[in-house]
């Protein structure tokens, strides 16, 4: 085996040549029919997530026995759920806008079909530089996340029989998980942002007013919002939290 | 995962994942489905990765490697590469793309056919993932030093197989 300085030697000694430089140019550039294959990948992700979900539900209906799954149904629900406005497009697809609402930062609209979800533009490849996709950052304490993110995020205490897991900061918006104390699968997360967003659902949203707090079911998420942040709960596992539960959520932010 | 964070993973990484795998598999159709499960296998265990632990792209190759892996332990046969990359699709100009771009790319699939797998593990991981030679060394398990030469020895080979193509 060569020494370490040698193979550095190695490396270094041979200038590029011309050639050289298109060979790792074309290399770069090439095109792989990416573009052309972009919706068919979207589509089968797409198909793919659908699936897991389906099985999930034929197996007793959103109960995870895992943890690691949460975030399959969180993505696929929210994917099926949230047609973002910057991302989803139709060709010829008429959609009608019946209900529109906005609960805090969030965007809601009750529509009456949404579109195909494999019906994504094509899109020009992100820039030379790098966007800022910052990985979300994982912290055992709120205190901690809150200090990472510069935001106090306001999150209530736990579910009576859950506890707090984690937190996840994803830019501006703060995840906190909980699980059930003693079942494993019960666990609940919590979305806790003060950033624009847009959601669409073509089901029915039923508003409640909960602890003087106008509260909206849609999609089995259920939203509200308070002090300038919007809280987007998820449930999985267990029987849905009844509004005595979302009260006491709600108050303990008070 | 929020879908906003999905969106923008998903645009951000597509054209380079899907440019690894193509590398890797060749084959058009094998390269969709693995990329597809890339960011399935992503969505699945995106509570787990952490930023203390290592890059997110040294993470998210880490994923693609070990897709593609599963897929040559199901699918691999000596010279299916060489046969899957230069198939009809890939060689075909498209409008933007001249006669000249369209056989030099063929010659490209033609002379990575001919690499070995770990030549081409490396050239796909250094021209997709744009990741440097310490992170893609922590990725292969050797030394920085040794991804530059085995680059520089890997590029040199492509040179010369694309010259007597």
């Amino acid at each position: 085996m060569k020494h370490e300085a040698s193979l550095d030697r190695e490396a270094n000694l041979e200038p590029e040549d011309e050639k050289m430089a298109e060979l790792r140019a074309l290399l770069l550039n090439a095109d792989t029919g990416a573009e052309n294959s972009r919706a068919r990948v979207r589509e089968r992700l797409m198909r793919k997530l659908e699936k897991q979900i389906l099985n999930d539900e034929e197996k007793g209906a959103i109960i995870m026995r895992k943890r690691s799954k949460k975030p399959v149904i969180a993505a696929a629900a929210a994917l099926c759920l949230i047609a973002t406005a910057t991302t989803a497009y139709a060709t010829g697809f008429a959609q009608t806008v019946l209900e529109s609402f906005k609960v805090g930062n969030i965007a809601v609209e009750r529509v009456d079909q949404l579109p195909d979800s494999s019906q994504t533009a094509p899109r020009e490849e992100t820039a030379a530089g790098r966007p800022d996709v910052s990985a979300p950052r994982n912290f055992a304490a709120l205190a901690d996340a809150q200090a990472a993110a510069g935001v106090d995020f306001p999150a209530p205490s736990a579910v009576p029989g859950y506890a707090a897991t984690g937190y996840s900061l994803h830019n501006s918006l703060l995840e906190a998980q909980y699980a059930h104390e003693s079942e494993s699968g019960r666990i609940y997360s919590l979305l806790i942002s003060n950033s624009e967003n847009k959601i669409q659902t073509a089901d029915d949203i039923r508003a409640v007013t909960v602890a003087d707090t106008a509260v909206y079911f849609a999609n089995g998420i259920i939203l509200w919002e308070y002090g300038g942040f919007t809280y987007e709960l998820y449930q999985m596992g267990g029987e849905d939290f009844d509004v005595d539960i979302i009260a006491m959520l709600i108050e303990s932010l008070r | 995962m929020q879908t906003d964070r999905f969106e923008l993973l998903f645009d951000t990484y597509y054209g380079r994942i899907f440019r690894y795998v193509r590398y890797r598999v060749g084959d058009l159709q094998a390269t969709e489905d693995i990329t597809s499960d890339i960011f399935l296998r992503v969505v699945e265990n995106y509570h787990a990765y952490s930023a203390e632990k290592s890059a997110f792209e040294v993470w998210l190759f880490a994923i693609a490697r070990n897709a593609v892996t599963d897929h040559h332990r199901q699918t691999w046969r000596n010279g299916s590469w060489l046969a899957a990359a230069v198939d009809i699709e890939s060689a075909r100009p498209s409008p933007e793309d001249g006669a000249i771009a369209a056989e030099r790319r063929e010659y490209l699939y033609r002379a990575l056919g001919a690499l070995r797998e770990k030549e081409r593990r490396l050239i796909a991981l250094k021209f997709s993932s744009e990741m440097k030679n310490t992170e893609i060394a922590g990725l292969l398990g050797i030394s920085a030093s040794q991804v530059g030469v085995r680059l520089h020895r890997t590029l040199r080979k492509i040179k010369k197989i694309m010259e007597r193509l």
